[in-house]
């Protein structure tokens, strides 16, 4: 028995120390991972290099949450999107950004020091982060041996393109901003590194643009496997955008918006009003108008056979047209179960992104004409015939075709089966970029986010040069008609005033450019304090309960009732810098009217 | 020299740690004598007439002596000069005999009152309690059986002084509590929990059979943890398994069963006060709102509900009013002089708390634990032993596969609304939209997954050991080596059947059909499929390997003694979270010696030299020393017999350096900037499917990061009185903890570096901890007191904190997760907000009822620059307990009372945003009752109900922070044993039966949440149990 127990232990205690190869000592501690990949690697060759800039490229601000998670991608504003605190889209989601900080009025310095609940994060939204990627990019890529030196520039010229497009975001959500103009490295002094003038960093971007320009192709030759790369038309495009608010009267005008010592310092004021700074912007839009005519290559998108309702749906949605001057593209095909594409369960179940009464009472009727108009034909007991092809599109209102039926928004319909129900809260649900709300057509689709459409630029260009001439001319009528024609609408009546022009401006671009990240932007350069006052509408829909259906319509002030309705103050017109970032005392100032 | 005697030394083995473990007492004497003119005989027995064995005779002032045999006899040749015999034995209080005329004598030595028996584990070793110079505790099993939760780690609750356990959870097989030895001592609670071992191997032992367990030691202060150098600065858990002893089998059994129920459950409202309630607070937020219900369906819930307006209270409707537990282990042990055995098994089930519905996917939680063990010693030769340790357990646990993630069962409970619906003729029904305005309503069968599947898992848990110890007393008397291995072999598998079930929907006739108006019979409408059960598994497996190998020396000479440890050791574990492909590592070698005079001075020397992977080659080894000594007063003539009570004191001190080099899961932290070639993509183009690859920069390098240190000291003493009756232990300890592995925060973000750990942190955590017992018997009457009380109170010295606005925002200066928040100033009157220009601006347009703030930096904005801290954090400063029981004719009874204070519980969730975050969750009745309204202005303690005022209300502050201090009586029970010579025929020795509890009452603040819960309403409940149980010994 002892024998037996010896044997059986010794052979045991040699198998075991047998079994695994004997290490002692520091040679037993593991060898650590990734050391082989370093900078130097990256660097040595062109295929790795560029990966460093696709990296920076994924970046880009994309304006819909897609997936599930925590990145911006899944959870900017809290679930919401930056409309939904604009006055075309209103949010149900109670624990959302739009509700807990801006609808509260509770958005605050201290708000912009957690992630993700904000309109615009300085590190969540990775603007920053792209900034240090293309920088990492521009300071290594010249070691890169046997690079075609035009193909270098090009990619420089990329670089510099996201640099650019995070700046002009920062722009319109700040003002001026602390210019970064390396990679730093952990070693580095940590000196002060001070926000530029409104004026420094507008140039600044524009010079980024104009550099760039100069490198890129004019187009995208191999579309089907490049479409999404920067062009020259993007980095005029973009250029036009930041010229076109930085010529507006947030900041070009005799007065600040708001007086402090940012405005003082000129970080949030151009300290003066210039009329030139319009000219400037006006010739920005019009320079990219006038190549693209020329040369025919960006168009309005437009295909035979289409309606108008299809034409404006491809125009934004689809990949590869002429009329995206800049896409952003996270993945090829959006998520294919609802659970992972936030945007669409958001707004289809937790109820953000509803469009507002206000919103649908834009959209003019077919023919063009505003429903306020008596000769319209507008009929407010049945509102939803006969309008701009871009409603039905944008908005998904009761008995439209929708999901093989008819959409059914009224009261106890299949869309909004009760009155307190979070979807279709507002009586209305957002089709664009929805679409159908289901397989055939959302989820599991080709994607990408229109960052810049073309139309924008036409419009643009319009409103700088009515701004700068004091009313409108030829060219500018030519320019909003382009964009109303490819919808079908009539062209705008002549004789409009400087004011009467520029209001119908606005309106196309609300139309136009929905869920494109737009309108914000509109109401805060052009100070529209009466916009962020007024009150905002949901609609009730009730249908008879005998046949044949009759359907009668109630508005409907929606609930909460936003905080900055009754208590307006400008501050709300720019972002608050993080108070964590102030504190660390590198010479931030803080925006007017946060601390 | 042919009649010299030589009595050889030899090891003495008083218990079983000094048994299996390489330690003990060596006597060496070489004893020779002249004469033998007489022959005396005699027995040493101990007060119960049980034989001593290798009790020492010798005859005084000469070097005669014999050691007792095994029946306790000896016989010995003496000079008719002899006049007193001295006998001694370890752990005894030595007696001198005079000897008279008799040549037969019957010695009886009493325990010694010192505790000189008393050996406590301690790293790589063990230690007699009179020797030890370090702050150890130690607790044998005895009680470990007595309380029937099935983790080890909550039976230690309030039993060791020095530890606190916070259990958050009552889940069966989820009740593990969060452990901290001597509070919190680094940056975060997460990076303060101590090192776990089990027979020397770093595992976990919370579900061990406490059956299987000998002893568990909390090592407290540098001097016990040097040794582990790199792993101790958290202090150390060490638990020993049991192991044979020489004698005839032994066989143990042991079955018990109970019930157990929650100790508190949320308590949510009926469905006609939340129809109430819930219009209310859509009133009390706009006059002109639309009321989610109508007259007709309040008059149908005041009636008591239908199948139309159901009223359902879910966790009365869905939870039994108490589940079962049962127990049982057999175990057996004996041995001959050879080969020694311990073997057990141990069996463990839970039912969980909700009624299953017999319904094919189904299930509700269950918990069944199979533990086993075989620890065999052999000696092999006289000088060398083998022994083999083989124990694991498989775990089987079972929950609901529900939709909303099992860990969130009780949380959806809550969340659930009582008019959803009901189970009616084995259907769900669940009501639909067209008589109350139910949308995104919460069902409670839909929170505890009622036919949407289950998930099983198992567990399998295997752990083996292998050492041999070979004495070198050829060498040199007192030296020994050992090896040791150890292959720890876990494996998961979990099995998760999902499905769907339809629900239905009861409706009016006439409201289902077209034409069959004023039919007021219910029909139900289905929706949803009734699919088949779906099948998925998964599995995941670990395993880790550990090698020691160590001299040993413990030798006498005259009254120093000696003992010296030299060990290196190394350990292995596959497949950890971060870099599973690259297995983590650690080296060390311990070096330790003590010195001892008499046992009057004691001297220990502590070095512990280790290395982790997670530091640059060339930082990698950090050196841990220290050093502690003690001073037995009581041996000291000047005290020594002068105080009559005086038993046994001792002063002793340590000081040291222990380490730590843990940052999270984070590994390899000296790593230079890295880069990863793939992570995302980006997709070009309008027709390529793949992305394009993405490189991206990882974390910067730190090449200097090393150890963090913790600086530790700690000053106790050790007392006994009247006859050891009374034992006092207390120790004052302080510790300063630097080169904190924590991150930079005030780089600027803008730069977006992301930055590597650096050594900057310090936190100090000072404290006490007195443990007082007392222990008497009067004629048959035993009984015992004991009680104890730690504190432990942590400061951050340096963080690296970005400079708030106020001073009192700083984190620096304060405890470690200390809470911020507002201050709770009044509930908003209707008069107050007519002048609201007298009070601060809340950014939010309040209503009567609503919170309002301080305004602590009198700015008249409520916003972040007013918050300061408030409560306590969420593990208590406070640690206390108090423990007695008494055995009389064969009853004993047993309690152990413990509690907490200086701890804080910030109650969130439902408990205090009504109806939830989103306006349509349950409301608890806590709510219900306390929530402001005009009638109750002057009492109210909660806010008024609101949808729209709930983010101004629910702020983190004072009026949601709750003193959750506790008094529980932890553990009780009740036993009896039967005459052993009444039971004797049927071949059992011991036979005893006992009922027992845990955690049966609670005194505290808190009253409609357990305070040990997390304050959320997330938490399965915590249990108490009541549980009857035999103990049968043949």
């Amino acid at each position: 028995m002892k024998r037996i127990l010896i044997i059986i232990s010794i052979s045991a205690l040699l198998i075991i120390l047998g079994c695994e190869k004997l290490k002692i000592g520091n040679a037993f501690l593991e060898k650590a991972p990734g050391v082989d990949v370093t900078i130097d690697t990256v660097f040595s060759d062109l295929e790795h290099a560029e990966r460093v800039l696709w990296g920076a490229y994924r970046t880009l601000r994309f304006g819909i949450t897609v997936k599930s998670g925590s990145n911006p991608l899944e959870s900017k504003l809290g679930n919401d999107q930056l409309e939904d605190i604009s006055d075309l889209a209103h949010s149900k989601i109670t624990y959302g950004g739009a509700y807990v900080l801006y609808y509260t009025g509770s958005y605050n310095a201290a708000s912009e020091n957690s992630n993700g609940m904000t309109k615009y994060h300085l590190t969540f939204d990775q603007g920053f982060a792209g900034i240090r990627k293309s920088y990492i990019f521009l300071q290594n890529i010249d070691r890169v041996p046997d690079v075609d030196p035009e193909y270098k520039k090009q990619l420089k010229a990329e670089a510099r393109m996201i640099i650019a497009m995070h700046y002009a975001d920062m722009y319109r959500n700040y003002g001026g901003m602390p210019w970064i103009n390396r990679a730093y490295s952990a070693a580095d002094p940590i000196a002060d590194i001070p926000r530029l003038t409104a004026r420094a960093l507008c140039d600044s971007i524009v010079a980024l643009c104009d550099k760039a320009a100069a490198d890129l192709p004019w187009k995208i030759e191999n579309l089907e496997e490049w479409d999404g790369r920067f062009t020259r038309a993007s980095a005029m495009g973009l250029k036009a955008r930041v010229l076109l608010f930085d010529a507006s009267p947030l900041f070009n005008s005799a007065t600040p918006y708001l007086d402090s010592e940012a405005a003082q310092q000129k970080l949030t004021w151009h300290g003066g009003y210039d009329a030139n700074l319009w000219k400037r912007a006006a010739d920005a839009a019009h320079n990219l108008i006038a190549q693209a005519e020329s040369t025919g290559d960006y168009k309005l998108y437009h295909k035979d056979g289409n309606s108008f309702r299809k034409d404006f749906q491809e125009a934004y949605y689809q990949r590869g047209i002429s009329e995206a001057l800049i896409s952003v593209r996270y993945m090829f095909r959006t998520p294919t179960s609802t659970g992972q594409y936030q945007f669409y369960q958001a707004s289809w179940g937790y109820g953000c992104s509803l469009p507002t009464q206000n919103y649908v009472e834009m959209f003019p009727m077919a023919s063009g004409k505003p429903i306020k108009d008596l000769t319209s034909g507008y009929d407010s007991t049945n509102p939803y015939i006969n309008r701009d092809p871009r409603l039905y599109e944008t908005v998904l209102t009761n008995g439209d075709a929708f999901q093989g039926r008819t959409a059914e928004l009224y009261i106890g319909g299949r869309e909004r089966l009760t009155i307190s129900q979070a979807r279709a809260g507002t009586g209305y649900t957002i089709r664009k970029f929805m679409l159908d709300h289901n397989t055939a057509t959302s989820l599991g689709s080709i994607t990408h986010w229109p960052y810049l459409r073309l139309p924008e630029i036409y419009l643009s260009y319009a409103e700088a040069i009515n701004e700068y001439n004091n009313g409108p001319d030829d060219e500018a009528y030519r320019c909003v008609n382009i964009v109303r024609k490819r919808v079908g609408l009539d062209d705008l009546p002549a004789g409009l005033t400087k004011e009467e022009f520029r209001e119908k401006i606005l309106t196309e671009r609300a139309c136009e450019f929905g869920w494109e990240e737009v309108r914000w932007f509109d109401l805060i350069r052009w100070k529209k304090e009466a916009d962020f006052k007024k009150r905002l509408y949901g609609m009730n829909i009730y249908r008879s309960t005998t046949t044949p259906y009759k359907y009668t319509y109630e508005r409907f002030l929606l609930s909460p009732r936003r905080y900055w309705a009754d208590n307006w103050s400008a501050k709300w017109y720019l972002s608050a810098f993080a108070s964590n970032e102030l504190n660390k005392g590198y010479g931030l100032i803080q925006n007017p009217g946060w601390e | 020299m042919k009649n010299k005697q030589e009595i050889f030394s030899r090891r003495k083995c008083f218990s079983l740690f000094a048994r299996s473990l390489l330690f003990g007492i060596f006597l060496f004497t070489r004893v020779s004598i002249f004469a033998q003119d007489r022959t005396i005989s005699g027995t040493v027995t101990g007060l119960n007439n049980e034989p001593i064995i290798g009790a020492t005779v010798t005859v005084q002032g000469t070097t005669l002596g014999i050691l007792t045999d095994l029946d306790g006899k000896f016989t010995l040749s003496i000079p008719e000069s002899a006049r007193t015999l001295v006998v001694s034995f370890v752990g005894y209080d030595t007696k001198e005999i005079t000897i008279g005329s008799s040549n037969v004598y019957t010695i009886v030595l009493t325990e010694s009152v010192v505790g000189l028996e008393e050996v406590v584990v301690i790293a790589y070793g063990s230690q007699n309690r009179i020797s030890v110079t370090s702050a150890v505790t130690s607790v044998t099993s005895d009680f470990l059986i007595k309380s029937p939760n099935a983790s080890v780690s909550n039976i230690l609750a309030g039993r060791v002084t020095g530890l606190s356990a916070v259990q958050y959870s009552g889940r069966p097989g989820g009740e593990d509590p969060e452990l901290y030895v001597r509070g919190v001592g680094s940056l975060t609670s997460s990076a303060s929990t101590p090192l776990m071992l089990v027979d020397g191997v770093e595992r976990s032992f919370s579900q061990m059979d406490p059956n299987e367990i000998e002893s568990i030691s909390l090592l407290k202060d540098a001097s016990a943890t040097a040794v582990y150098g790199v792993r101790g600065a958290n202090g150390v858990i060490i638990v020993t398994t049991k192991r044979g002893l020489e004698g005839a089998p032994k066989i143990s059994i042991t079955a018990s069963s109970g019930l157990s129920v929650p100790t508190r459950v949320i308590e949510t409202v009926d469905s006609y006060e939340y129809a109430i309630k819930h219009n209310e607070a859509r009133l009390s937020d706009d006059p002109d709102a639309k009321l989610k219900f109508n007259q007709q369906a309040i008059k149908e819930f005041q009636k008591g509900g239908s199948l139309i307006y159901p009223n359902t209270d879910w966790v009365a409707y869905l939870a039994k009013p108490f589940s079962m537990q049962s127990q049982g282990n057999v175990n057996i042990t004996g041995g001959t002089k050879v080969v020694k055995y311990f073997a057990s098994l141990g069996y463990l089930n839970q039912d969980g708390m909700f009624k299953n519905f017999n319904t094919e996917g189904s299930y509700t939680f269950g918990y069944k634990r199979y533990n086993y063990r075989m620890n065999i010693d052999v000696d092999m030769t006289e000088s060398t032993k083998l022994s083999l340790t083989i124990g694991g357990r498989s775990e089987n646990r079972q929950e609901p596969a529900s939709k909303l993630g099992d860990e969130y069962v009780f949380r959806d409970l809550v969340w659930a609304v009582p008019y959803s619906g009901m189970m009616y003729e084995g259907k769900r029904i669940l009501i639909g939209t067209t008589y109350i305005d139910a949308a995104d309503l919460k069902d409670g069968l839909e929170a505890v997954g009622w036919g949407t599947g289950y998930a099983r898992s198992l567990k399998q848990i295997m752990n083996l050991d292998l050492s041999l110890t070979q004495k070198l007393n050829f060498i040199t008397e007192g030296l020994a080596w050992r090896v040791k291995v150890s292959y720890d072999n876990n494996s998961m598998h979990s099995k998760i059947r999902e499905t769907d079930k339809p629900t239905y929907e009861p409706l009016y006739r006439c409201d289902a059909v077209s034409g069959a108006a004023g039919d007021s019979t219910i029909v139900f409408r289905r929706s949803g499929a009734d699919n088949l059960l779906s099948f998925s598994e998964t599995s995941s497996y670990a395993r880790n390997w550990y090698l020691e190998s160590a001299f040993s020396y413990d030798r006498s000479f005259g009254s120093h003694q000696i003992t010296g440890l030299l060990l290196y050791n190394q350990s292995k574990r596959f497949y950890p979270a971060v870099y599973t492909d690259i297995p983590t590592g650690y080296v060390g070698i311990a070096a330790r010696a003590t010195y001892n005079y008499k046992l009057k001075y004691l001297l220990d020397v502590n070095l512990g030299y280790n290395g982790s992977e997670n530091f640059a080659p060339g930082k990698r080894f950090g050196l841990f020393p220290a050093v502690s000594a003690g001073w037995v007063l009581s041996e000291e003539n000047f005290i020594k017999g002068k105080i009559a009570f005086l038993d046994y004191f001792k002063l002793r001190y340590s000081f040291g350096v222990v380490g730590n080099d843990r940052q999270g899961n984070n590994r390899f932290l000296y790593l230079p900037d890295g880069w990863a070639l793939a992570t995302d993509g980006y997709s070009f183009g309008t027709i390529i499917p793949t992305d394009k690859i993405v490189a991206s920069e990882l974390k910067l390098g730190n090449p200097v990061v090393t150890w963090e240190k913790a600086r530790k000291q700690n000053l106790g003493i050790d007392l006994k009185v009247i006859k050891g009756k009374l034992g006092l232990t207390a120790d004052l300890f302080y510790e300063y903890r630097n080169n904190i592995l924590t991150t930079r925060n005030t780089i600027p973000n803008i730069l977006c570096i992301e930055l590597p750990a650096v050594n900057i942190g310090e936190v100090e955590n000072k404290g006490y901890e007195v443990e007082l017992k007392w222990r008497d018997k009067v004629l048959n009457f035993n009984y015992y007191v004991n009680t104890n009380i730690s504190f432990a109170r942590n400061k951050i010295l340096f963080m690296d904190e970005i400079p708030p606005e106020e001073p009192y925002l700083m984190r620096t200066g304060n405890s470690v997760n200390a809470r911020f928040g507002y201050v709770f100033d009044a509930f908003w009157s209707a008069e107050d907000l007519t002048h609201l220009q007298d009070f601060p601006d809340h950014s939010y347009a309040a209503k009567p009822g609503d919170v309002r703030y301080k305004d602590l930096n009198n700015d008249k904005i409520i916003d972040q620059k007013d918050q300061e801290i408030i409560g306590f954090p969420d593990y208590p400063e406070y640690t206390f307990s108090l423990s007695y029981g008494f055995d009389y004719k064969g009853f004993d009874i047993s309690m152990l009372w413990s509690g907490v204070t200086n701890v804080s519980r910030e109650i969130s969730g439902t408990l205090r945003a009504p109806f939830g975050n989103v306006g349509n969750r349950g409301l608890t009745r806590w709510l219900a009752e306390n929530s402001w309204t005009p009638e109750t202005a002057g009492s109210a303690i909660a806010p008024r109900l609101t949808f729209t005022g709930q983010n101004n209300n629910t702020k983190t502050s004072t009026l949601w922070i709750r003193d959750a201090s506790y008094l529980r009586l932890k553990n009780a029970e009740i036993g009896y044993s039967f005459n052993p010579a009444l039971i004797k025929r049927w071949g059992i020795s011991r036979l005893r039966v006992y009922a027992n509890g845990y955690d049966l009452f609670t005194f505290d603040k808190l009253k409609y949440i357990d305070p040990e819960a997390s304050g959320d309403d997330l938490d399965y409940p915590i249990i108490k149990v009541f549980n009857l149980g035999l103990n049968a010994t043949f």
